[in-house]
């Protein structure tokens, strides 16, 4: 009888110690499953934000280039015939009787062809089928061609490996970032020369920027660009941002400033 | 079965208070340093009871004679235990109202404490009630950290975090050996023997806690 007492209070604590254990591990289960379940949840929630954010950026992107492509038109369409009638009217044989007035005459007329010139340029610059029909490349030594027009830059322009096209939308983001780059060049940098190399590699795309200006903290002004209103390289960051672009500034006061832009690419045929 | 087999969880004690020193070297917080610490009290606990009535027989010697029962080592050292994981899950545990009764478990289980061994059970009984409690106190713990992690909204990797091993331990530990420590009375009344055997079942559990506790100080946490 006592055996008996004493095998049911064995067998007791036997099962009482595995079931408890067993809650035990199902506890420590639950609580690795939930939170990895949290984890996957909480993943595709930054996703989501990541991606609402490519759109909303795309969307402004794409909001500026339809901007720059009215603008483009408006050169073209409007602000060129109006160019062209001033050269008219300037060749006309009535003004040509005075001789009075006429080496003001021919350095209107100069200055008239040379604004026409600007403007096409300008024009085609801004006009994204243009870009496409040129090619990134293209369009870019047509953008420092523009910059050494004005006199006061000296260009070289380097081409590494075999040259291919980049898919159109990288293309057009590229170029605007490159027009950025040489933008704040030429406002800021009191440089003199400015050097573009292009490096085609296998599935990527190097591109450097430099100049041999005055060259800037690249910390501090990225630290107080909200503050100067300075959206021009958060531009170029965002950009780069959107099609996967490494982008790499290296500069200092007084030592130029290099700006290294790598792109993994899907190569197009020419 | 050898009787050395029942100090087998004595080579996870030892690694994991050795690998605890990383708590110093590579300053993790305080509650880990004072793991590290406690870790090695154990250590020494569980030592000098195992010399006291086996190996070296610390009980006689040619100054002194004392009895060959160790309980009064561990009835003793049941108030560090305790009060160390609860002071431990205090620094630890983030919420407010678990901090409160934290506190408030703390007085409680002094006072139960020094009661039970004073008046209760006594130096050389095992103080089975102490463990009861002192069992429910860290499941309480345990699921009070638990539940804290689930709250909370900065996720962890679980598998990564020492402290999750640390508690995985305690949890197995007590939750094994609480059906043991309630019965205990009546089996030690009924045979000695059967109780005794039980025993292998504390050494085990005892092995994985602390196995446990060496895998927590094994990840190269940087806090």
């Amino acid at each position: 009888m006592e055996e008996n007492i004493l095998n049911a209070g064995t067998l007791n604590i036997i099962i009482t110690t595995i079931i408890l254990l067993v809650i035990g591990i199902f506890t420590v289960m639950f609580l690795f499953r939930y939170q990895r379940k949290r984890y996957l949840h909480n993943q595709e929630l930054m996703e989501m934000k990541e991606a609402f954010n490519r759109t909303l950026l795309q969307s402004k992107l794409e909001m500026q280039e339809q901007t720059l492509n009215h603008i483009s038109k408006e050169l073209h369409d409007n602000i060129s015939p109006l160019i062209s009638i001033i050269q008219i009217n300037l060749g006309k044989p009535k003004l040509k009787k005075d001789l009075e007035i006429q080496p003001e005459l021919s350095e209107l007329k100069a200055n008239a062809g040379q604004l026409m010139t600007e403007l096409k340029s300008l024009s085609v610059t801004l006009n994204t089928d243009h870009i496409m029909h040129l090619g990134f490349a293209d369009a870019l030594w047509k953008e420092l061609d523009r910059i050494e027009r004005t006199g006061m830059f000296k260009t070289t322009r380097t081409v590494k490996g075999e040259k291919f096209r980049l898919r159109p939308e990288h293309e057009i983001i590229l170029f605007r970032m490159c027009q950025e780059l040489l933008n704040n060049a030429v406002k800021h940098s009191e440089a003199k020369t400015i050097a573009v190399e292009i490096n085609y590699q296998t599935d990527e795309l190097h591109l450097t920027i430099t100049d041999d200006g005055k060259g800037f903290n690249t910390e501090l002004n990225e630290k107080n660009a909200a503050e100067n209103d300075s959206t021009g390289l958060l531009n170029v960051r965002n950009r780069a941002k959107l099609i996967g672009a490494a982008l790499k500034f290296e500069s200092g006061n007084g030592t130029g400033t290099t700006v290294s832009i790598r792109l993994i690419t899907h190569q197009t045929s020419e | 079965m050898s009787k050395y087999f029942y100090y087998i969880y004595i080579i996870p004690l030892f690694l994991s208070a050795v690998l605890s020193l990383k708590a110093f070297r590579l300053n993790w917080p305080g509650p880990y340093r004072l793991l590290s610490l406690f870790l090695f009290l154990t250590l020494f606990v569980e030592l000098t009871a195992i010399f006291w009535k086996d190996i070296i027989y610390l009980h006689k010697t040619q100054w002194w004679e004392f009895s060959r029962n160790n309980m009064w080592l561990y009835n003793i050292y049941f108030l560090p235990q305790y009060l160390f994981y609860l002071v431990f899950y205090k620094a630890i545990i983030p919420l407010k109202k678990v901090k409160v009764v934290i506190s408030v478990l703390i007085i409680v289980y002094v006072i139960f404490w020094l009661i039970n061994i004073r008046y209760i059970q006594g130096l050389l009984v095992p103080n089975n009630y102490t463990l009861i409690f002192g069992s429910l106190i860290i499941l309480f713990l345990v699921i009070g950290y638990f539940y804290s992690l689930l709250v909370r909204n900065k996720l962890i990797v679980l598998h990564k975090e020492p402290l999750v091993w640390i508690s995985c331990g305690a949890l197995f530990y007590n939750l094994g050996c609480l059906p043991y420590f309630i019965w205990f009375n009546k089996l030690v009344t009924s045979s000695q023997d059967r109780a005794y055997a039980f025993l292998i079942v504390v050494v085990l559990l005892n092995t994985v806690m602390y196995s446990l506790y060496t895998i927590a100080f094994l990840w190269k946490k940087i806090f």
